[in-house]
């Protein structure tokens, strides 16, 4: 059995926001369940982003810059030996997938989650078509709901993340200050009548090789230089980040620089304005507090930083500088020193409970055995006509065609619909005119149909024309088996037995709709009373579209 | 604030018979809270690969 150990696997570049996060689970899932072992694994540049670790930390080099291949064969053999020690029951990467901690022999039979900060539309949906979350038992995104639909998803991504158990939401992650920290701030850098205005782009780091970091901190300084000989009153403290390789302004009456400051986060709290470049960690541990934020969003990796500036600036207090030059960044700083301190974001706790609960629960399935045994399942679809011919006592677990759980779709159709079923049955064609967004607006989210006879014939030209997943709605085809003259129990189970040889959960309709109120009767008898015989196990329409939804 | 030592300077062409051993000395460090932390980001311009182990000051303190 695997220990009660969890390994933090983060992959970071250039930034600080993956060990943070890193670290705030750790020290919450150790509050949570002391007899739980965390330990992280990281590829930091830096030890500094280490210095107050909640757990211990193997820091590796960065793994995609290695100078030859014997270097990365001896690092990656040594972590694997330490984590076969480890012997972990879960194992979490952060964000970027990295395919050496995929592959590390150590962690092949161990369960794997993924904990996913906001990345951009485009990269979501290419991880989905990537089959990137394949490979984990548990997908966290670590974002609040309205965030995520503000940012938007692909419709086939929205579908997964709606609709898969795999997906939960646990909200955003990242440092709030206590007032201890606020204070301690205030203390260390006398800040006192004078408005404080932090500049600052994350650990440093460039994503790509237009030098931004330099450039905004140049041009800060000039911002600087500007207000001092205008007499504004405000002074300027440049956080430059460990990573940070540019020139550094000189000090100057109202500018300082500083390489690294641990409370960055109370530091950007306490500030009244926020020069930053919109990078997850730094934005969200700015947006905890009130200090009015000038986002100078750069070119960067899946973080959109341009796109998701351009949203938060709808906010009071937030505005945005899309170029980095000093005339602009001037004219919008005064801007942002003359308007109202911020409203505190009340969706951006940073907490990381939920995140650490739903890793402890994952951690006790690696360790515990199903507690029902694994057995075969199918999905029994039953068009039996009204439905008052058939009472669902009947066939414990099937499921009825045209009642509350899988609606008519003609019923759907009708002016004054007000029911609430995620999925339809398709007892019509859907008609070519009709609008994918509108069944969305209805609530539906899948259309289950026939795979044979005009309804299959409508349904499957209408999802092609409209290639309905792209829009937002999940088709799924069921095996049409007519009830009529020569139907017998063994028209039945041949049929299943061929579907279970093919198919993880085949989903199967019985079409009884056109046959006399007694033989259905008896022909439903035979068939439960086989299923009980046989042990296989009934899902219902959510089991099913979990399963069909997922990659 | 972190006290760092160099436990191990490994050649990464001959060395492989050695890394379970100094694997499993690495997580019992950890375990036993005698480290924070091992480091493996340093890497020289040659063959080696620096096996660092980290203590918080204010832990040994």
């Amino acid at each position: 059995m695997p220990n009660r150990s969890i390994v933090l696997l983060v992959k970071n570049g250039i930034g600080f926001g993956h060990i943070r996060r890193a670290n705030l689970i750790a020290s919450r899932l150790r509050a949570l369940d002391p007899s739980v072992e965390v330990i992280i694994v990281s590829q930091a540049a830096s030890m500094d982003a280490h210095a107050d670790a909640a757990a211990p930390v193997i820091n590796l080099p960065l793994l995609d810059r290695l100078p030859s291949n014997a270097v990365e064969r001896a690092t990656l053999t040594l972590l694997d030996h330490m984590i076969e020690e480890i012997a972990p029951g879960l194992a979490v990467e952060d964000t970027y997938p990295d395919p050496r901690y995929q592959s590390l022999a150590s962690l092949r039979e161990c369960r794997r989650a993924l904990l996913l900060r906001r990345i951009e539309t485009l990269a979501f949906e290419r991880y989905r078509a990537d089959g990137a979350f394949a490979r984990y038992d548990r997908i966290l995104l670590a974002c609040s709901r309205a965030d995520l639909a503000a940012e938007g998803l692909t419709p086939e991504c929205d579908l997964l993340v709606e609709l898969s158990a795999r997906f939960l939401l646990v909200g955003p992650i990242h440092r709030c200050a206590t007032a201890a920290e606020r204070r301690a701030v205030i203390d260390r850098h006398a800040i006192g009548n004078e408005e404080l205005v932090i500049v600052n782009a994350g650990a440093g780091g460039d994503h790509f090789d237009d030098a931004y970091c330099e450039r905004l901190f140049l041009a800060m300084a000039d911002v600087a230089s500007r207000c001092a000989s205008e007499g504004v009153p405000a002074r300027f403290l440049l956080v430059l980040g460990p990573y940070y390789a540019g020139d550094v302004p000189p000090q100057t009456s109202n500018l300082a620089t500083m390489r690294f400051e641990p409370l960055l986060h109370a530091l950007l709290q306490v500030a009244r304005v926020a020069v930053i470049r919109p990078g997850h960690n730094v934005l969200h541990e700015a947006l905890s507090g009130t200090a009015v934020l000038v986002l100078v969003p750069g070119i960067s990796w899946m973080e959109g930083q341009h796109e998701h500036a351009k949203r938060l600036s709808a906010e009071p207090g937030i505005f945005v500088c899309d170029r980095v030059d000093s005339e602009a960044l001037y004219e919008i700083t005064r801007h942002a020193l003359a308007a109202a301190p911020r409203p505190v974001r009340r969706s951006n706790a940073g907490d990381p409970t939920a995140a650490a609960q739903a890793l402890l629960a994952e951690l006790d399935l690696a360790r515990q055995p199903p507690s029902t045994p694994l057995r075969p399942a199918m999905f029994l679809l039953v068009h039996a006509g009204p439905p008052h011919r058939l009472a669902s006592t009947w066939l414990p677990g099937a499921t009825l065609a045209g009642t509350e759980d899988l609606p008519f779709l003609s019923a759907i159709l009708t002016p004054g619909y007000a029911g609430s079923a995620r999925a339809a049955y398709a007892d019509i064609p859907l008609p070519p005119a009709l609008d994918p967004e509108m069944l969305r607006a209805r609530g539906v989210r899948a259309i289950l149909h026939l795979d044979n006879g005009p309804e299959h014939d409508g349904v499957s030209a209408w999802t092609q024309h409209y290639h309905a997943p792209g829009c937002g709605i999940l088709s799924i085809e069921m095996y049409q088996l007519r009830v009529r003259q020569g139907f017998s129990l063994t028209t039945f189970t041949n049929r299943l037995v061929r579907l279970l040889e093919t198919q993880a959960l085949p989903a199967l309709a019985l079409d009884a709709s056109d046959v006399p109120a007694a033989q259905l009767e008896h022909h439903v008898a035979a068939i439960a009373g086989w299923l009980r015989d046989a042990s296989l196990s009934l899902v219902g329409v959510r089991e099913l579209v979990e399963q069909r939804v997922d990659v | 604030v972190i006290d760092e030592q160099v436990i191990a300077e490994v050649n990464v062409h001959s060395a492989r018979k050695d890394l379970a051993a100094l694997a499993v000395e690495l997580v019992r460090r950890l375990r036993a809270h005698e480290v924070d932390a091992v480091d493996l980001s340093r890497l020289p311009p040659d063959h080696r690969m620096i096996v660092v182990v980290a203590r918080r000051q204010q832990r040994s303190s």
